[in-house]
């Protein structure tokens, strides 16, 4: 393929017209399919950085919800209890474990030039759950979301003197890629393609489309969670859990498991029969080993199908509000009392 | 690092921006060209850049040798100094064969004896290592032995500089899965200092671009919706969706391998770097020889040249044995592939093609001597289909050993080509039939374009459009792109080889 004879002029004009295009059809996407920029680890490690918490809830993405939590938290009790929430996106008790260890900790520990720690306020710990975190990862391969989300630059660079670039040590780059473009439909759709679902559903599917899309997708879902009977109990990653609710009850934390709300039609007899079930009897038990206090909020919410977004899975902003007025006024109302008393120091 | 990923994207810039900016002498430039290929090189296995080093460094001196001692023009050659100057290029055989058999063949071989000697009841006496297998041997082995035996022969002078001869090893855009350069092709360029052109930006961004899409859009769909599936379950899907995916996988492997060939040829001329063409609209071939004469070009004139070439033309047993020759070479040129039975079969298969193609010619061309109303034959429609249809299909049905892991998986995907099983194969609905028939479009595109007059016609107006309507053209396909292809592309399949 060749071009004609080009002149830095002709050159420039091309490339200027390409990418006024790119950055038109990007708005036009941008106004099918917003791009969604969501809390992420990065998120929690810099507000743990700049601030003293009293309460840090880790966990899965699910921890997301309790963001609106601690808003309400700060203003019942005139800031007296202070919320970081970090969420580890598609994480597992590995992941968890992993960013308390390697960028909360050390934040946690940070001692002032006189020996006082900078951040000494902290008294609990929620840890936020769901079944799927007791199972090994899939296929064996390890968890993407850790280089994606998790890992700093230096991580990055001692991966790759150690393996060389890998298809695992490569979600670094990708997410830092998307990262650099948070505004740009393109980029933050580009492998998920939700601009070309949407275009689709609203040219091509009939409302019978949707419906039937809808029941395959709660199909998969149940055939989803009856499946991770068979996987909870993972002992590498009920280690992780062990390991995190120990170091809590060194540093004298008050801890909660949270057992995260589930969209209600995903659930069958059968999974709260086993699944559920099977997890709730390894929480327990890990609690009870730790003293920590669990709740169960599989079920126990009153969040409907309908707070729940199209991935079935993430609750919705407005159902992440109603979650946490009813959270704060029933099952978990005693966040709302500032733990006083000091029992022990987070190292 | 792989040239369609989303790390290119940070590398590439970095890398063009200080090449352009360092004084335009070629030491300079080849010097960064070689830091930035050996970065390149590292992000995969930093261990094994000393392979590539080492291997480097013994060509070198063995070019200088070899053109220090190179006897002057119509001098008669001093035995013992020809003997040495063998002895050089024995040298470079070995370290580089050596290297590529190690890394590539050990396993292969290994496992193979002991599973001969086992049949005879013996003890199976060879360690079976799995090593890694270095990121572009296959490749960059060629190349510098190209190199050696040329300047050995007298076609080439030797490389005077260090630097220039490691760029010409080590190019990145070429480094992991060719095109594989010749010595009087790339040195001159390299010897030269190069300067900033628009026409060869220009030109440069839209060979990438469509390597790109060729690559990280029909490539990685077609791989993913069809092929990937009926192989993983050969035998177990219906006997349409085994032709459907052998189908699609010719034409993943093209659009795979010269994808990457065009990115890789693209990405050269951002650094006023010409790469040799690896593919030439293959799926317009009537005859297996024009076919190898399109396709991964630059290996098979390196077969041609260096094996097929000396052997056949030699005073010694092979001269002349020409079908003998096709063998050897299609049989090397499996063996160059992997180290797996199926790529021989692979390899028997074509090179039994080239030997009937060849005999065939010879017939036909005795019935033209005879009556001249068969060379218009030869040229009319329903001649030219046949050959298609039987060029086509050849090429094909060889790509069922090629894929497959083993010979048996190989029978069994064959087995369901005529006799297939019960399930059937989940296109992804209205959106991913619609891909597929992009997919389609574009390759029917490419060579209609490329190959017809039509086309070229057609390409040659859109290229004669003002500046900012190609450019509208060019945003389009970039945004289309960014919306239809995953950020993490498939490893391409050569870069296995």
């Amino acid at each position: 393929m060749t071009t004609p004879a080009a002149s830095w002029r002709s050159l420039a004009a091309t490339a200027l017209a390409a990418v006024a295009v790119v950055v038109l059809v990007d708005v036009l996407a941008g106004r099918l399919a917003p791009p969604i920029v969501r809390r992420e680890i990065a998120d929690g490690v810099r507000d743990l950085d700049r601030s003293d918490p009293t309460l840090l809830v880790l966990g899965s993405s699910h921890a997301r919800s309790f963001e609106a939590m601690g808003d309400t938290l700060a203003a019942r009790t005139a800031g007296q209890v202070r919320t970081v929430t970090v969420p580890v996106e598609f994480g597992k008790f590995t992941a968890y474990d992993w960013v308390l260890q390697h960028r909360l900790r050390p934040l946690l520990a940070a001692r002032r030039p006189d020996g006082t720690r900078v951040r000494g306020s902290l008294r609990r710990l929620v840890l936020v759950t769901e079944w799927w975190d007791g199972c090994a990862p899939f296929g064996g391969e390890p968890l993407a979301s850790l280089p994606s989300r998790g890992w700093t630059w230096a991580d990055f660079v001692a991966d790759v003197a150690a393996h060389g670039v890998t298809p695992y040590n490569r979600n670094y780059v990708q997410s830092r890629w998307r990262r650099l473009w948070p505004a740009s439909a393109l980029v933050q759709d580009r492998g998920k393609r939700q601009v070309l679902l949407t275009l689709r559903r609203r040219l091509l599917d009939s409302p019978a489309d949707s419906a039937r899309h809808d029941s395959a997708f709660v199909r998969d879902w149940r055939a989803m969670i009856e499946a991770g009977a068979d996987c909870v109990g993972d002992p590498a990653e009920l280690a992780a859990l062990g390991r995190m609710l120990a170091w809590a009850e060194r540093a004298g934390l008050r801890t909660t498991i949270v057992l995260f709300p589930r969209k209600p039609n995903t659930i069958t007899p059968r999974a709260l029969a086993t699944t559920f079930a099977r997890y709730r009897a390894i929480i327990d038990s890990a609690a009870a080993r730790h003293g920590a206090t669990v709740v169960d909020l599989t079920l126990g919410s009153p969040l409907g199908d309908d707070d729940f977004m199209a991935d079935f899975d993430h609750v919705t902003r407005a159902g992440n509000e109603k979650f946490a007025a009813w959270a704060l006024a029933d099952a978990l109302r005693d966040l709302a009392t500032p733990d006083v008393a000091a029992t022990g120091a987070p190292r | 690092m792989s040239l369609s990923e989303v790390e290119f994207a940070f590398f590439l810039p970095a890398v063009l921006a200080g090449y352009w900016l360092l004084p335009r002498r070629a030491a300079w430039q080849n010097g960064w060209l070689v830091a930035a290929s050996c970065l390149f090189y590292a992000t995969w296995h930093w261990k094994l850049l000393g392979l590539l080093v080492a291997s480097t460094l013994v060509d070198y001196a063995v070019g200088r040798y070899l053109g220090a001692t190179a006897p002057a023009a119509g001098a008669v050659a001093d035995s013992r100094v020809t003997g040495r100057r063998r002895l050089a290029l024995a040298l470079s055989l070995a370290v580089n064969l050596g290297a590529l058999g190690f890394f590539k063949y050990e396993a292969f071989f290994a496992e193979s004896l002991n599973a001969l000697l086992g049949a005879l009841g013996l003890p199976a006496p060879l360690p079976v290592l799995r090593l890694v297998l270095p990121l572009g041997l296959s490749f960059y082995t060629l190349q510098k032995l190209g190199y050696v035996i040329d300047v050995h022969d007298g076609r080439l002078p030797a490389c005077r500089s260090l630097v220039t001869f490691a760029a010409f090893t080590a190019f990145f855009p070429q480094l992991t899965a060719g095109p594989i350069s010749r010595g009087r092709q790339l040195l001159p360029q390299l010897e030269r200092p190069r300067e900033p052109a628009p026409a060869m930006f220009a030109s440069g961004a839209a060979t990438f671009l469509l390597g790109f899409t060729l690559k990280a859009f029909v490539a990685d769909s077609l791989g993913t919706a069809i092929v990937d599936p009926v192989f993983a379950a050969p035998g177990t899907f219906s006997t349409g969706a085994h032709w459907g995916a052998l189908l699609a996988y010719a034409l993943q492997v093209f659009s795979d391998f010269c994808g990457y060939s065009l990115l890789a040829i693209g990405a050269g001329r951002f650094f006023g770097i010409e790469l040799p063409v690896n593919f030439n609209l293959p799926f317009l071939s009537t005859s297996v020889m024009e076919f190898w004469r399109r396709w991964h070009i630059t290996l098979n004139t390196w077969l041609f040249d260096y094996i097929y070439g000396p052997l056949v033309t030699s005073k010694g047993w092979w001269r002349n044995r020409l079908d003998l020759g096709f063998l050897l070479v299609f049989l090397v040129s499996g063996l160059w592939h992997g180290a797996r039975w199926t790529f021989v079969a692979w390899g028997l298969i074509h090179g039994l093609a080239l030997v009937a193609h060849r005999r065939w010619d010879e017939f036909y061309r005795g019935l033209c001597r005879r009556d001249r109303t068969w060379v218009a034959r030869r040229r009319g429609p329903a001649y030219l289909a046949a050959a298609w249809l039987l060029t086509q299909g050849v090429f094909v049905l060889a790509l069922v050993p090629f894929r497959a892991p083993s010979l048996d998986a190989a029978l069994q995907f064959a087995g369901g080509l005529a006799w297939g099983g019960e399930r059937t194969l989940d296109l992804g609905g209205v959106q991913g039939v619609l891909t597929l028939a992009l997919c389609a479009g574009i390759l029917a595109a490419y060579h209609v374009l490329g190959g017809l007059d039509l086309g070229r016609r057609a390409w040659s107006r859109f290229l004669a459009l003002p500046a900012p309507v190609r450019g509208v053209a060019y945003g389009l396909a970039v945004a289309l792109l960014a919306l239809v292809t995953p950020l993490a592309g498939g490893q391409f399949i050569y870069a296995q080889f």
